[in-house]
């Protein structure tokens, strides 16, 4: 889910190594931070965080949810993702000005309010 | 899919909710304050508890996945599930090691509540600077289905080092792994998926089992 972000942070560094490079050099020692310095940190945080995020999603379609709730949700992404599957979703934000930016616009992708 | 305006607390009504003045939409804003002084506008909204949302909005739905990113107030939204949490399968949430909020809740105590409501820590999300805080747990009884998705990833994710005994270390010295462990290995009965668990969670005692046997 941060695989943009991840291109766009290897669009801008077009000296640093490809996402595929950097997954088999660390292959083995991932997520090792060790030594590393600011970009390769957030290359690699950013690089678990998809690898977290995609896991979840495998986990729940393999248990078969038939319902999502995300508390806390802010941009309601993983909401959004489990919705377009047809699961059962809803997502809650306490912050009113969050909530306001970026959780009702949901509601403009064809949610209910 | 439905959006909610609402915070989550273990009773509902309403609540002082801590928007920081460095920025109204800023990830930290909470119900609690942080340790650190930092300025904040006082904002009251409303709570509800989250047995009543799936209650109100997930009534059909008989396997839930949660996602909770409440900065801090993880606890007080998994116990206010209720009766409910026996529909949820699958958690993503953020337990923080460090104490940042004022009256925040530990990971031990959020941990230890998910372990006595049969779930198991699966997967987690290493950080640079400090053990890892985000954590999807999953039920007890629906570990025999994800052995095939387990037993793929399972190299992968053990090559990734996470280290459950570095969480357990940090959160609290008296809770042992080895214990909780042994816990599982008694009440389920596969104990080579529970050993597969504790092989991806970086235990190298699991791993050895799982060797012993392969070589069987």
């Amino acid at each position: 889910m941060n695989f943009d972000k991840l291109n766009n942070i290897k669009a801008k560094s077009s000296h640093l190594i490809s996402l595929e490079e950097l997954q088999n050099k660390y292959q083995n020692i991932f997520p090792s931070y060790k030594d590393k310095g600011a970009t390769e940190t957030k290359l690699i945080k950013n690089h678990a965080t998809k690898w977290f995020d995609e896991t979840f999603i495998e986990l729940c379609r393999t248990v078969g949810i038939d319902g999502f709730l995300e508390l806390g949700a802010a941009g309601a992404e993983t909401s959004r993702f489990f919705s377009k599957l047809g699961v059962q979703s809803v997502a809650i934000e306490a912050n009113p000005f969050t909530y306001e930016r970026f959780t009702k616009s949901a509601i403009r992708e064809g949610c209910s309010p | 899919m439905f959006t909610l305006n609402a915070g989550i607390t273990q009773r509902g009504g309403k609540k002082c909710f801590y928007i920081p003045t460095t920025g109204k939409t800023d990830a930290s804003a909470s119900f609690l304050k942080k340790l650190s002084n930092e300025e904040y506008e006082r904002v009251v909204v409303r709570t509800l508890t989250a047995s009543t949302i799936i209650r109100n909005y997930l009534q059909k739905s008989k396997r839930i996945g949660l996602w909770i990113d409440v900065e801090g107030t993880s606890f007080a939204a998994i116990s206010s599930l209720g009766k409910e949490i026996e529909k949820v399968v699958v958690i993503k949430v953020e337990m923080e090691i460090q104490r940042i909020w004022r009256s925040q809740k530990s990971a031990h105590q959020v941990l230890r509540l998910l372990l006595d409501l049969s779930f198991v820590p699966l997967i987690c999300l290493p950080e640079p600077d400090s053990a890892p805080r985000d954590w999807v747990f999953v039920r007890l009884e629906h570990l025999p289905m994800l052995e095939e998705l387990i037993e793929e990833r399972l190299d992968k994710i053990v090559n990734y080092r996470v280290g459950f005994k570095d969480l357990l270390r940090e959160i609290n010295k008296q809770a042992k792994p080895t214990l909780i462990k042994s816990v599982l290995l008694r009440i389920f009965n596969n104990g080579l998926l529970i050993h597969k668990v504790y092989a991806l969670l970086g235990s190298s005692s699991s791993r050895y089992e799982l060797s012993r046997k392969m070589k069987q």
